[in-house]
Parts: structure tokens; C-alpha cells; sequence
């Protein structure tokens, strides 16, 4: 009788738990607006998962034709509590929302927005954000180049991101449109290097005190706790599965609202 | 002896009838008080954050446009208002007067090209623009939460335990009509 009970038991915390991993499946990009190629896709997923693999930190995309008339934050701020992006105590999401709708007539601009959760205030302020679209995304939205946008902009987030944890030597080369010549290049980037170095200098010298405070709030909190990756960070490949491969996002974060974005 | 027995157990019964009335549903308004004031700290903070970006900004659109004297003026006072705001009505009438202040320099700004090229003041402006939708975000949850615990003090059995344990119903953060809609800044299209 009382094996039989616990057999119950068990059998209900495996159904339990099942039911919590597949809540939490949620794609990396999600490429509604068909912006991006394949081989973009697989590129942006990988570097979430290695993100994700390292620092917990979620870094997602959504592309969408039409926002429907919903302003671009609120839509970000709907998804992303919907995703439950980042972990559930470090709060460390970010979604990236691209819309492509256009019309001047009905005062509808395509959209490139990044929301930040409230635990990558710090990593991504604002202020940071909103440059990087300006010197990163814009030229190549004005290029009418929206996949490279998305990339190059993945690549920085993910950088400052992989800085506020401590990754050396895990930063993503970013490739800046403008002063094509082999100088500008090679500049722009060494230049971004340094100021990441000198970022990481401060932080490790000044101290950790994260700007933007949080009041803390019961808001949005699921009870499902982090996400397990058995293969996880293993690397590149992802061809050779450890038995469960990528188990999603969704680790149960929330935002509060911050992040910035641009018309294009 | 006997004859006591009967009452006792019956007032004892009522006693505990009470309180598993009256226990959880206690719990549950601390549980949403405690709620709605992490909620409103969530705003002040957001607020703060606001008031504490307007002196930059000031200093960065005076070194370009320092004779537009009346909207600094008007974002100073709106400033100081909110500084000294208490309580969710005050609050928000503040916060309302500084968002339209703010606007109007947006207008104002479109004069001034070099001071929407500096990478400084872009910057400021995109740290506005995200906290004044942290304010909106935070103002929502708020007003979610206050919902939540207004109706739980409104109806029964939270209505006796409240009006026992003096729960009041908290007041909405309101925005003022026409300052629901943070000024949208947008300096994208045309630079460079």
C-alpha cells in the first residue's frame, strides 16, 4: 500500500515536472517577418544558447509584419512576460522586436526595438541600447538591410551581455556598415574591444552596484525554476546531443519596461 | 460541570469556524497590501529615476539652445513639483505637467540639429524615453495589484476582515487624461 503510494507520488512529480519543461520550450528567434535566412537563424540560435549555457541570460528575437496597431513596447513587454525570458531570480532577459509594416499614410513606421528584463538594466542600459542601434543597426536598416541589423545588434547585446558576466575572450566580432575601407574595419571593432576591456576594468575595480534600481516585485514570477541543459554549452556543433540538447527559454524573468528603439 | 460542556463546545466551535474564516483571508490582504506597496515603490522608483535624468538634460540643451528659456524654465518647475509630489494623485498630476513640459521641448528641438546629433543628449533622451515606459509599465502593474486588493476588501469575507484589521482601499495611480502616451522620441531617420 505504501509502495504503491509512493509509486504515485513519483509518478506525479515526473508529470509535474514534464509539464514544466514543455511550458518552457520557446524558440531563440522566432522569424515571423521571414527577415531572416536560415543559416542567420541557426547563427543567432547558437549564440543564445552558448549565452544562455553560460550566464543564464536569455537574448531573444522576434521579427512580426505588423505590430496591429499595439505600440512596439507594449507589444515587447506582452511577449516577454509571456516568454518569462531569463532566469527566474537573475531577471536577465532581453527580447529584440522587429517589425517590417510601413505606411506613412496611417503613421505606421517599421520598428526595431530591444526591451531589456530588469536584471540587464546594468549590462544594457538605455542609453547604451539606443547607440548601439544608431551606430550599429541604422545604417543597415537604411540599407534596407534588416537581417544584418538584427545580427550585427545581436552580436553587440550579446557582448555586453557576456562583459556583465565576466566571459573573456568571448566576444563576437560586430561589423560597423559605414568607412567600408580595411582601416575603418579594423578599427571600429578594436576600438569596440577596448571599450569592453575598459568596461570590465571598471566594473572590476568600482565594484558591482548595478545602476537602475529595482524595487523587487511579486509581478510575473512563474513557479517554474531554471531550465536544465544536459549538453548544454558543449560549443558549436550541436550535432552531438548529450540527451537534451536545448530545452528552450522561459526560465521565468520578467521586465519592467526598459530597453530602447529606433523607426526605420 | 456537564452543563458548561455543551456551550463551551459550541463557542469553541464558532471560535474556530472564525478563525479559519478569518485567518487566511487576513493573510491574503497582507499578502496583496505587501504587494501593492513593492508595486508603488516599483513607481517611485521610476520616478526618481526621472527627476534625477532632468538636470543633464537641462545642462546639454542649454550649452546648444540656451535662449529657449521658458521650456527650461516650465521642466524645472514641473521638476521641482515632482520632487516634492505625495501620494498617488499628486504624484501623477506631476508627473502629467513634467511629460508635457517634456514634450514641448521635443518640439523645440527639432530647431536645433547639432543638439539632436549629440551622441550625449541621444543618449539622454533614450534613457527618458525608457524610463518614462518603465513609469507606464510600473503605473499598469500598480493599478493591477490595487484592483486586485480593492476588490478583495470590497467583497466578502475580506470585506469584515478589513474592515476588523482597518485594510482601506487604496487609491489608482491615474494618469491625466492626453499624458497617457509617453512623447514618442525619434531621432533615427535622419541622421548622418
Amino acid at each position: 500500500m505504501i509502495n504503491r503510494f509512493c509509486m504515485f507520488l513519483v509518478a506525479l512529480l515526473v508529470a509535474l515536472t514534464g509539464t514544466t519543461t514543455a511550458h518552457a520550450i520557446t524558440d531563440v528567434v522566432v522569424d515571423e517577418a521571414n527577415i531572416l535566412s536560415p543559416e542567420q537563424e541557426a547563427e543567432i540560435e547558437q549564440y543564445g544558447i552558448r549565452l544562455q549555457a553560460a550566464t543564464k541570460a536569455e537574448l531573444a528575437v522576434r521579427t512580426v509584419y505588423s505590430l496591429e496597431g499595439e505600440p512596439v513596447e507594449d507589444y515587447a513587454l506582452r511577449t516577454f512576460r509571456e516568454l518569462k525570458l531569463g532566469d527566474s531570480k537573475l531577471e536577465n532577459g532581453a527580447l529584440l522586436v522587429v517589425s517590417t509594416e510601413k505606411n506613412e499614410a496611417q503613421g505606421i513606421e517599421r520598428k526595431f526595438y530591444l526591451l531589456t528584463g530588469y536584471g540587464l538594466e546594468g549590462a544594457l542600459p538605455d542609453g547604451k541600447v539606443g547607440r548601439f542601434i544608431d551606430e550599429l543597426a541604422m545604417p543597415y536598416l537604411r540599407n534596407e538591410q534588416p537581417d544584418l541589423a538584427i545580427m550585427e545588434a545581436y552580436k553587440a547585446f550579446y557582448n555586453e551581455i557576456a562583459a556583465e558576466y565576466g566571459l573573456d575572450g568571448d566576444d563576437l566580432p560586430v561589423t560597423y556598415l559605414e568607412g567600408g575601407s580595411d582601416d575603418g574595419d579594423v578599427g571600429m571593432p578594436n576600438f569596440f574591444i577596448i571599450v569592453i576591456v575598459l568596461y570590465i576594468l571598471f566594473r572590476i575595480f568600482f565594484g558591482g552596484g548595478g545602476r537602475g534600481g529595482r524595487g523587487g516585485g511579486p509581478r510575473g514570477r512563474s513557479g517554474g525554476g531554471p531550465i536544465f541543459f544536459p549538453g548544454g554549452g558543449g560549443g558549436f556543433g550541436g550535432g552531438s546531443s548529450g540527451g537534451g540538447g536545448f530545452g528552450g527559454f522561459g526560465g521565468g524573468g520578467s521586465s519592467g519596461g526598459g530597453g530602447a528603439g529606433r523607426s526605420w | 460541570m456537564k452543563k458548561l460542556a455543551g456551550p463551551l463546545i459550541a463557542i469553541i466551535v464558532l471560535v474556530v469556524i472564525a478563525a479559519i474564516m478569518i485567518v487566511p483571508s487576513y493573510n491574503k490582504l497582507v499578502n496583496l497590501e505587501e504587494d501593492v506597496d513593492q508595486s508603488y515603490a516599483q513607481i517611485e522608483t521610476q520616478l526618481q529615476r526621472r527627476v534625477d535624468l532632468i538636470p543633464n538634460l537641462v545642462n546639454t540643451v542649454k550649452g546648444y539652445a540656451s535662449h529657449e528659456k521658458e521650456v527650461l524654465e516650465n521642466i524645472a518647475n514641473a521638476r521641482s513639483k515632482m520632487a516634492g509630489a505625495q501620494g498617488p494623485e499628486e504624484q501623477a498630476a506631476a508627473d502629467s505637467e513634467l511629460s508635457s513640459a517634456l514634450s514641448r521641448l521635443l518640439v523645440v528641438v527639432e530647431n536645433y540639429p547639432d543638439l539632436k546629433a549629440n551622441q550625449n543628449f541621444q543618449q539622454l533622451m533614450d534613457e527618458l524615453a525608457g524610463t518614462e515606459n518603465r513609469i507606464a509599465v510600473a503605473r499598469k502593474d500598480y493599478n493591477d495589484v490595487v484592483s486586485v486588493f480593492n476588490r478583495t476588501v470590497k467583497r466578502f469575507p475580506g470585506k469584515i476582515v478589513a474592515s476588523i484589521f482597518g485594510f482601506d482601499e487604496k487609491e489608482y495611480f491615474k494618469a491625466v487624461e492626453g499624458a497617457q502616451q509617453p512623447p514618442s522620441v525619434d531621432f533615427g531617420d535622419d541622421k548622418k
